[in-house]
């Protein structure tokens, strides 16, 4: 079937870029999508014989973990238009959304590796570059048990109540940091991950605001990982909770350290905005994935003797679910183009490289006390990151982000339920593929934020 | 809980059976079908130590499998018209798939009981004697909800030739007899219908490969191919076609109005869930029932649940003691209903659990895909809907 490609600048080497990620989308991460999820042992789907390392060496020899990391390390930020990573994950959701989530946040402890004071940490992103063998994998560990959805509320007010302090904890002794707690089993990668994103509780009087966040390597003394969980949908995608005690984590690991910053203003915005628009263009893949299905299920199954494509219900029903998933998949590339056009020169109101924009970003996390920094540049652009009021174009980031996220993931459910009806008698067994795919949509509007949750929090954007 | 039964006038002798019911339901029914449901082959299912024969013998012991009989074959009488439907929504609220199993099971031999062969009567005789589930039965039915492609029925002498293949066939791999409705035609007229209840080790039946499914994996179903298996006469409910056909309808509409009430039970346990779940879970600093969104969302739930048992109970209680005509229009009506009910009320508990809800240590993602099911077996939702469309 055709789809029109509203935007006009995609051109022939972001086609090819496209056909790379749709061929190795349909060759190795559906079917191996489709066998992951039949194991009953979610032990089984990260073991070392697995497909799943298929999988993520076959991303890594294409180069799609290159797109999110500037060139002076060895990445491929900026070679594409911005649209390049948008595309490739709505390929990657198209094919497997589970996989895709995997794929997608194994980068983001290396992609604020960048912003690090400290040039051997930033050279972690050097090194997953080069990384094709996929021994680097990466995860964000910030939920816990206790703390699911007060995580989000982190970007509001609300965030500074005490009651919704962070379980793991970081206490300052010297020039290291103790660690005590765990994340929880949600954690995406968890089980296989060796390095996280990791945010901390540092003041705890202050709720989520009081946290920091660290660039975690996992293989410290005191940490260790839980089983894997086992769920409902996208069994792929390894999820496991990571445990710390008594760990001692050197304070140059610290990205973070000064309570307050994490908070209702464009940091915590942006942030959740831009993660949140991963997910709106991977969903809209999946979305897309279960219309096609239907699609083909439709052209050659029949009802009371005539083929459903030509029953007036079944018209309707499809036709509109085309129309919900090309305004959902259209929004979200929009958006996440949106975020990473601007991510250098225009957000930071001079010309400024990829690397500068990341080194920027990480003197303002350090910086944000001491706005007696000497650099004008640097201090003003501290001020636009921390308070609100300054923040301008940069709250818009959340809202949108997450709007892209909250409709991509309910569209779709939407479309995989009603592909679902479609499927008939059939739907519901494991030999055809939709059962799957609604299983799979049904996690999306609760992974990386219950959806009603990121509404309540990112209301203050509006 | 406000969910209380809001049924009035149920006698004393109602209320203890329904007691003792809600021991098996609540209790065997419910811890079976979670522990069923994580069994993934179907000898281990089937094994003759598992929870699924326990909850067979459970159900015959409580004569549960005696409702639609007459006494003097062997059955109960007396019953209240609200009394099946409250014992299979209990059943449905403890686990659709052994609820349908168990139901699915029944029905040959209730009809055989109406049967005038000495041979079917005496074969009901031998299902309320049943207590230790030796004999399970199914169905075999064109345009009935189970069927697939329709079987090919040749007249002979004193005896027809079946050949075909059934698909998705519930208890279709368990089941000792089955129910059949066939058609004869002639170059594509219908010129004749019967119904049989055969037993499924006559010469030329073979079963097919158990269903791998989503959800409710606690109700096996299999294929049942027929290579010219030989039905005598002394199988025949009717060959009468007017007869057959009327009686065929009277089951479709039995089994769908029943598929409603259990997927009202369902619905009805999703949100009881979800209540629990509410009143613990700590987020924001507070239980999360106390968050305005929470609540609202509750009582929406609440809402739908308590629609669809309230017309489950109208129809049922009215079929009950008006059983002909069977009321097509009501019956589909409910379990449209239900069924869209129990989706989307096990789909935003699930979403009240949040990522809790995902995992299956925790009860709602059972429920979830027990629920979908029931959005196309029994009938797709909208093919029932568009050919009950024409008796509106």
């Amino acid at each position: 079937m055709g789809y029109l490609d509203i935007d006009t600048r995609i051109g022939r080497r972001l086609n090819k870029l496209r056909d790379a990620a749709r061929t190795f989308g349909e060759e190795v991460v559906r079917p191996a999508g489709i066998a992951l999820d039949k194991f009953q042992d979610p032990s089984d789907v990260i073991n070392k014989n697995s497909v799943l390392w298929d999988v993520f060496r076959g991303y890594r020899e294409h180069d799609f973990h290159k797109l999110m990391i500037p060139r002076a390390f060895g990445g491929t930020m900026g070679r594409y238009p911005s649209i390049a990573l948008p595309m490739v994950n709505e390929q990657m959701g198209y094919a497997d959304g589970g996989l895709a989530i995997s794929l997608l946040v194994s980068s983001m402890p290396f992609i604020f590796a960048l912003m690090s004071p400290e040039a051997k940490i930033r050279d972690w992103a050097r090194a997953y570059a080069a990384d094709k063998n996929a021994s680097m994998i990466g995860c964000w560990a910030i939920t816990e048990p206790a703390h699911g959805t007060d995580w989000i509320l982190g970007v509001s007010k609300a965030g500074g109540d005490p009651r919704l302090a962070p379980s793991l904890t970081a206490v300052k002794k010297g020039d290291e940091y103790i660690l005590n707690g765990w994340k929880s089993a949600w954690v995406s990668n968890g089980t296989i991950a060796t390095h996280a994103l990791l945010h901390v509780g540092i003041e705890q009087s202050m709720g989520i605001h009081g946290s920091g966040i660290a660039l975690c390597p996992l293989d410290l003394p005191g940490i260790s990982k839980g089983a894997p969980l086992d769920k409902m949908g996208q069994r792929a995608l390894n999820q496991g909770e990571i445990i710390f005690e008594e760990v001692k984590l050197n304070k140059k690991y610290m990205l973070l350290n000064i309570p307050g910053i994490f908070g209702a203003n464009a940091f915590g915005h942006t942030f959740l905005g831009i993660a949140n628009s991963t997910m709106g263009s991977t969903f809209s893949g999946q979305a897309k994935a279960s219309l096609d299905e239907a699609l083909k299920f439709v052209k050659t199954n029949e009802r009371d003797g005539k083929p459903l494509s030509e029953q007036p219900d079944i018209k309707i029903k499809m036709f509109r679910m085309f129309a919900k998933v090309e305004s959902t998949r259209l929004f979200s590339l929009r958006v996440a183009n949106h975020f990473l056009s601007r991510f250098s020169g225009p957000f930071m109101s001079a010309g400024t490289s990829f690397r500068m924009t990341f080194w920027m970003i990480g003197k303002a996390l350090q910086t944000y006390a001491s706005l007696n920094e000497n650099h004008e540049f640097i201090r003003n652009f501290t001020k636009r990151f921390t308070h609100p009021e300054h923040a301008g174009e940069l709250m818009d980031w959340g809202k949108y982000g997450v709007g892209s996220k909250i409709n991509a993931t309910e569209t779709a459910y939407q479309v995989a339920k009603e592909a679902f009806e479609i499927f008939g008698e059939k739907a519901h067994v494991k030999d055809y593929p939709i059962e799957k795919m609604l299983r799979d949509a049904r996690a999306s509007t609760i992974e990386d934020g219950i959806n009603d949750s990121l509404a309540l929090a990112s209301f203050e954007g509006l | 809980m406000a969910t209380q039964n809001l049924d009035i006038e149920i006698s004393k002798e109602t209320k203890a059976m329904l007691k003792e019911v809600a021991k098996f339901t609540g209790d065997l029914l419910r811890v079976s079908g979670v522990e069923l449901d994580k069994v993934e082959n179907f000898l281990e299912l089937t094994k003759e130590d598992s929870s699924l024969w326990k909850v067979f013998k459970a159900y015959r012991e409580l004569d549960l499998h005696l409702l639609h009989i007459p006494s003097d074959m062997g059955g109960v009488d007396g019953l209240e018209g609200v009394t099946p439907l409250l014992i299979k929504e209990q059943m449905g609220y403890a686990d659709v798939g052994l609820a349908m199993s168990l139901l699915v099971s029944d029905i040959p031999f209730i009809y055989a009981a109406k049967a005038l062969s000495p041979e079917l009567q005496k074969l009901a005789g031998s299902y309320c004697e049943d207590r230790g589930a030796k004999m399970i039965g199914c169905l075999i039915m064109k345009d009935h909800p189970h069927a697939g492609s329709p079987l090919n029925a040749v007249k002979e002498k004193d005896s027809f030739l079946l050949n075909g293949i059934m698909e998705r066939v519930a208890n279709g791999n368990i089941a000792t007899h089955a129910l059949i409705h066939n058609e004869f035609s002639k170059n594509g007229e219908e010129t004749g219908a019967a119904i049989a209840v055969i037993p499924l080790d006559l010469p030329g039946i073979k079963r097919g490969e158990p269903l791998n499914k989503m959800g409710q994996r606690s109700l096996n179903q299999g294929s049942i191919t027929f290579k010219n298996v030989r039905i005598s006469a002394a199988y025949l409910l009717t060959d009468d076609r007017v007869v057959a056909n009327q009686m065929k309808k009277s089951i479709a509409v039995m089994s769908v109005l029943d598929t409603g009430i259990l997927y009202s039970g369902l619905a009805m346990a999703a949100l009881d869930e979800a209540r629990k779940y509410a009143i613990d879970r700590i987020q924001g600093g507070v239980p999360i029932i106390e968050h305005k969104n929470i609540k609202l969302k509750l009582f929406k739930l609440f809402q739908m649940v308590e629609s669809s048992r309230a017309y489950a109970r109208r129809i049922a209680n009215y079929q009950f003691y008006h059983p002909l005509p069977p009321q097509e229009v009501h019956a589909a009506a409910l379990k449209c209903m239900a069924t869209q009910t129990a989706s989307e009320v096990s789909s935003e508990v699930i979403q009240i659990f949040g990522g809790n809800g995902l995992a299956k240590e925790y009860p709602v993602e059972k429920l979830f895909r027990d629920a979908q099911t029931g959005l196309v077996e029994n009938g797709v939702n909208d093919w029932l809907a568009i050919r009950a469309a024409d008796y509106l």
